[in-house]
């Protein structure tokens, strides 16, 4: 029970709370939940009238829904869905370690099993069949070994100095070389010329603003690769009623641990007494106080405005305003006409497809999205949601959802644009779908700054990623809040990649705890 | 007998010899393979900073050097931009021709110095032989160094928006800061080149016309410090055992030698070798330097000839120029520097050339007249800016470093296990372009003699 005073100004001040966490996106949600179990009293604020940001169905037409924001989970913290349940709270996989079919521009295609390990084993090619099974162990060791600092955001520095120092003089060495250099560098190294390269590059290069031929953009690989789904490293996998069903399952695991989740109630600014977080003022005119408090969403809204330039450390104030991006990817969701019956068309689309262009054109794509034209050839990663998931069936109607990369960034495109980005979407998708212009019935085209409108956040939050190391770089300082005690962010300047992950929810959580634990100041 | 060798250095450069002599007084027994045809129609101007020069007690051989005296940009319609070395002077000169940003000057050239991440990052980059982590801990330093290591891995045009408002300045540091390592300024680590630029040994210097000349008296040094030296081209690389490396020369005599290093990227494609002309960008570009000899001296137009020029339209050129290049093309609007030798010659280089060439049929070689071509932008870029250049040229000689074959050189591409800077064997080290190879090449030696 919370106490409830009127204040002499009007408005009301809340007490007896223990901790609020501000944003209900996945981190958000993330971090009540942890906050809930651990028996704090927690109110979590959304300022929209939807809990779960970005992620949420929507409708494309009458009776055909899509996802919005992910189609795919590939980062999610596996720590995450252990200790919140979330298997109990309903999530489950529809289609759990997806393969993935490559189209190339000449027309060849290349298939690769989800669980990347033993597709290696059974890569079908003399010459690059050894040096992939040498590639994916070595990275895949890499990548498990960085996975600390892919989410220690807030972590206290000394944990991932000793994991760090602990590495054997040979991995070193290779992780020396696969933060710093280009993919395309790594990939020469390991790989003959062929299909596979030209596949790993694209990975390498997708949803990121790292070009695969500038330096620390193999980082991005390594970070996909040390995700797990099921127990499976790199795997990507397609929960059962798409992504909105893991933010369904964080919203009852928070609710399960007693979390009052409030929507509609936007918070106008953090207080901070003694340089100690001491509550929130609510855009009603009400407070609410309480002595942690956990930020998702923008860094610049939460600290330039709900806290105030005035109080908050220089450095920090540039290292979360500074960077303007240039690139991002963009979404489009589309209903065709006519549904695919037999089971060996079936089977074909219920992978992951990727269209990755070569690379001379992948490095012209990425030089002309950052001068701002879109480009002609476009890394493309499709699924068909209805033939991995046989709830969402609409009537006569088969659903692609595609994720293009890279896009120049619009902070708010017009029509023209818009049409030019589908145009060459939908080129790209022809590669692989040919004459699928034709079935389109309905069509949603989500970019950057649609995303971000739906969340009310700046459509920069939406951008693509900078490289990795500018990420970690950024999310150890996001992480530290500002210097601000009892202060813990969580929103897009704490996570590193592109995806679902909620591990900056978690670390955020688990930072406050600590410092609790640790005799702070706290309920 | 196979001699042998602590370090063995590759090179008939000022980077080279420095190297080479630093470690030498180190204690440790140094080899230096100069290839036998000695051709140094780069060097005009070259770094000599003031640690090495100390160390070295290079003034004990009657050496004296000029200073650079102004860093120049020639943009389109006459206008100059000029910086100096000296803080204050600069910060005056901008004063002077009412630049606002020369409130922001100061602080702008401290904090790029201060970028500590930077340094790390690049040195982690170039060669780390033994210890790898060194680069990737910097990920578990406090939240400060993240923050510099954020900037310092983020894009050049980023930290000069962050600090500068003038679009002729940014230009102007853009071209003299990314200009040699032939980056855009708007790719990822493209801000390391800035720091390395405000790097307080970055300035360069000249030797006295009538005085020895800067790379005999660190041959002499060289000589004195029981440096040997062997005149033969390299014939081979190969590794030997866990921890040393086998020297084969051409006419047969072998060097053991724990390591190997290439001060340049330059010394190490005249010994065959691949290499990477930008710090941590990988191959894909290549550098052209052109010597113009002149019918007259110059036109009082410029007079100042102890300074290093840019001639560039506008920052964005920069990016244009090099997904030209990566992209196999020559680029239109070549970004050029130049400089005059002391007899008088210009020294023209432009770091944004392609590795190799590609054109309808695929990728190909450069070939004589790929050279030319350049040569003549380049003489186009300068008539450009001074007036009757073109008829005021006598002869040109042209090189061209970094020029690959499209399947890319052996060494490099196929080693198993190389990290950028490296040449693909352990322990054999290949340095990147930098703004000051004595300084980078001193350091790394003072870092493999460490044992780091």
């Amino acid at each position: 029970m919370s106490d409830v005073q009127n204040k002499p100004g009007g408005g009301r001040i809340e007490g007896g709370i223990d901790a609020i966490v501000i944003g209900a996106d996945a981190e958000g949600l993330t971090a009540a939940a942890y906050l809930g179990r651990a028996g704090y009293n927690t109110i979590l604020l959304e300022a929209g009238v939807e809990i779960g940001g970005a992620v949420c169905a929507r409708e494309l037409s009458p009776g055909q829904n899509y996802v919005d924001g992910e189609h795919l989970i590939s980062i999610l913290d596996p720590a995450v869905i252990a200790d919140l349940d979330l298997y109990r709270h309903g999530v489950s996989y529809a289609a759990r370690c997806l393969d993935t079919a490559y189209f190339f521009e000449d027309g060849e295609t290349l298939q690769l099993g989800g669980d990347l390990q033993m597709a290696a084993a059974a890569f079908d090619d003399e010459e690059a069949g050894p040096a992939f099974q040498k590639f994916i162990a070595e990275v895949f060791e890499a990548a498990a070994f960085c996975r600390p600092a892919f989410e220690a955001a807030a972590a206290p520095e000394s944990d991932i100095e000793k994991v760090m120092r602990a590495a054997p003089r040979n991995l070193a060495a290779r992780l020396n070389f696969f933060s710093l250099a280009p993919a395309q560098e790594v990939l020469d190294a390991y790989l003959p010329d062929g299909p596979l390269k030209t596949a790993l590059l694209c990975e390498a290069g997708f949803r990121s603003a790292a070009a695969p031929h500038e330096p620390f953009s193999f980082m991005t690989l390594v970070r996909r690769w040390a995700g797990e789904v099921a127990g499976l490293q790199g795997a990507c996998a397609y929960p059962q009623g798409g992504a909105v069903a893991v933010v369904t399952a964080l919203r009852r695991a928070a609710q399960a641990a007693k979390v009052d989740i409030r929507a509609a109630t936007g918070v106008a600014s953090i207080l901070i007494e003694q340089d100690h977080a001491a509550g929130v003022e609510l855009e009603g005119g009400g407070q609410i106080r309480a002595p942690i408090i956990v930020a998702a969403g923008s860094a610049r809204r939460v600290f330039m405005e709900m806290i105030g330039a005035a109080t908050i450390d220089i450095g920090f104030q540039r290292a979360i305003t500074a960077a303007s991006p240039q690139l991002a990817s963009g979404h489009l969701h589309l209903a065709l006409k006519g549904v695919a019956r037999d089971e060996k068309t079936r089977g074909h689309m219920s992978r992951r497809l990727v269209y990755a262009p070569p690379r001379e054109a992948l490095r012209r794509a990425f030089a002309d999205a950052r001068a701002g034209r879109v480009p002609s050839d476009l890394m493309i990663e499709a699924v068909f949601p209805d033939v991995l998931d046989e709830e969402i069936g609409g009537d006569g109607m088969q659903l692609l959802s595609a994720i293009a990369h890279p896009l120049p960034f619009d902070e708010a495109p017009d029509a023209d644009r818009r049409a030019e980005i589908e145009t060459a979407i939908l080129a790209n998708i022809e590669k692989f779908a040919p004459d699928i212009e034709d079935r389109i019935k309905a069509r949603a085209l989500r970019l950057a700054s649609d995303i971000a409108q739906s969340t009310s956040a700046p459509a920069q939050d939406y951008a693509a990623p900078s490289s990795i190391i500018e990420q970690v770089a950024l999310a150890r300082v996001a992480g530290s809040a500002g210097y601000v005690s009892g202060l813990y962010f969580c929103g897009r300047e704490a996570r590193i990649g592109a995806g679902l992950s909620c591990a900056a929810g978690r670390m955020a959580a688990k930072a406050a705890l600590f410092e609790v634990k640790r005799g702070g100041r706290a309920a | 007998m196979t001699a042998t060798f602590d370090l063995t250095v590759i090179g008939a450069d000022e980077a080279s010899f420095s190297a080479a002599a630093v470690a030498a007084r180190a204690g440790a027994s140094v080899a230096i393979i100069r290839p036998r045809k000695r051709k140094n129609m780069a060097a005009s101007y070259c770094d000599m900073p003031n640690f090495v020069w100390r160390r070295l007690d290079l003034h004990e051989y009657g050496l004296s050097l000029e200073r650079i005296s102004a860093r120049v940009t020639l943009g389109p319609d006459g206008a100059t931009v000029t910086t100096h070395e000296g803080v204050r002077e600069t910060k005056a000169a901008l004063a002077q021709s009412e630049n606002a940003d020369h409130l922001l000057w100061a602080d702008f050239v401290d904090d790029m110095k201060a970028l500590e991440a930077g340094r790390k990052l690049r040195d982690a980059a170039t060669a780390a032989p033994t210890n790898g982590v060194a680069g990737f801990s910097l990920f578990s330093g406090g939240v400060r160094d993240c923050a510099a290591l954020g900037q310092a891995t983020g894009s050049c045009a980023a930290a000069l928006d962050d600090y500068l408002g003038d679009d002729a300045l940014k230009t102007h540091i853009a071209a003299h800061a990314l200009g040699p390592s032939g980056l855009g300024g708007g790719e990822p680590g493209s801000a390391l080149a800035l720091s390395e630029f405000f790097d307080e040994h970055a300035w360069r210097v000249r030797p006295d016309e009538d005085g020895p000349s800067l790379l005999s008296t660190l041959e002499t040094a060289c000589k004195d410090s029981g440096v040997e030296f062997f005149t033969k081209d390299l014939a081979e690389l190969a590794r030997e055992g866990a921890r040393q490396v086998v020297v084969s020369l051409v006419d047969g005599e072998k060097i053991k030698t724990r390591y190997v290093l290439f001060a340049s990227p330059g010394a190490a494609q005249k010994a065959g070798m691949g290499a990477s002309v930008c710090p941590l960008a990988g191959h894909g570009a290549a550098t052209a330097v052109l010597r113009i000899a002149l019918k007259r001296p110059m036109p009082a137009a410029t007079p100042d000839d102890k300074a290093v020029f840019q001639i560039l339209d506008g920052a964005g050129d920069l990016q244009i120029a090099r997904d030209a290049a990566l992209d196999g093309r020559l680029p239109d609007r070549l970004p050029v520097e130049f400089e005059y030798a002391a007899n008088g010659d210009i020294i023209v280089r432009t770091a944004y050339c392609p590795a190799s060439f590609r054109d309808d049929d695929g990728w190909r070689e450069w070939t004589g007249q790929d050279r030319q071509a350049v040569a003549r932008r380049m003489i186009d870029q300068l008539a450009s800016r001074i007036p009757e250049f073109s008829a005021n040229v006598r002869k040109t000689k042209i090189e061209v470093i970094g020029a690959a074959s499209p399947d890319r050189s052996p060494v490099f591409a196929r080693s198993g296990f190389a990290g950028p800077g490296w040449a693909g064997i352990e322990n054999v080290i290949v340095q990147p372009n930098r703004h000051n190879a004595v300084a980078a090449a001193v350091r790394l030696v003072d870092r493999i003699l460490a044992g780091e």
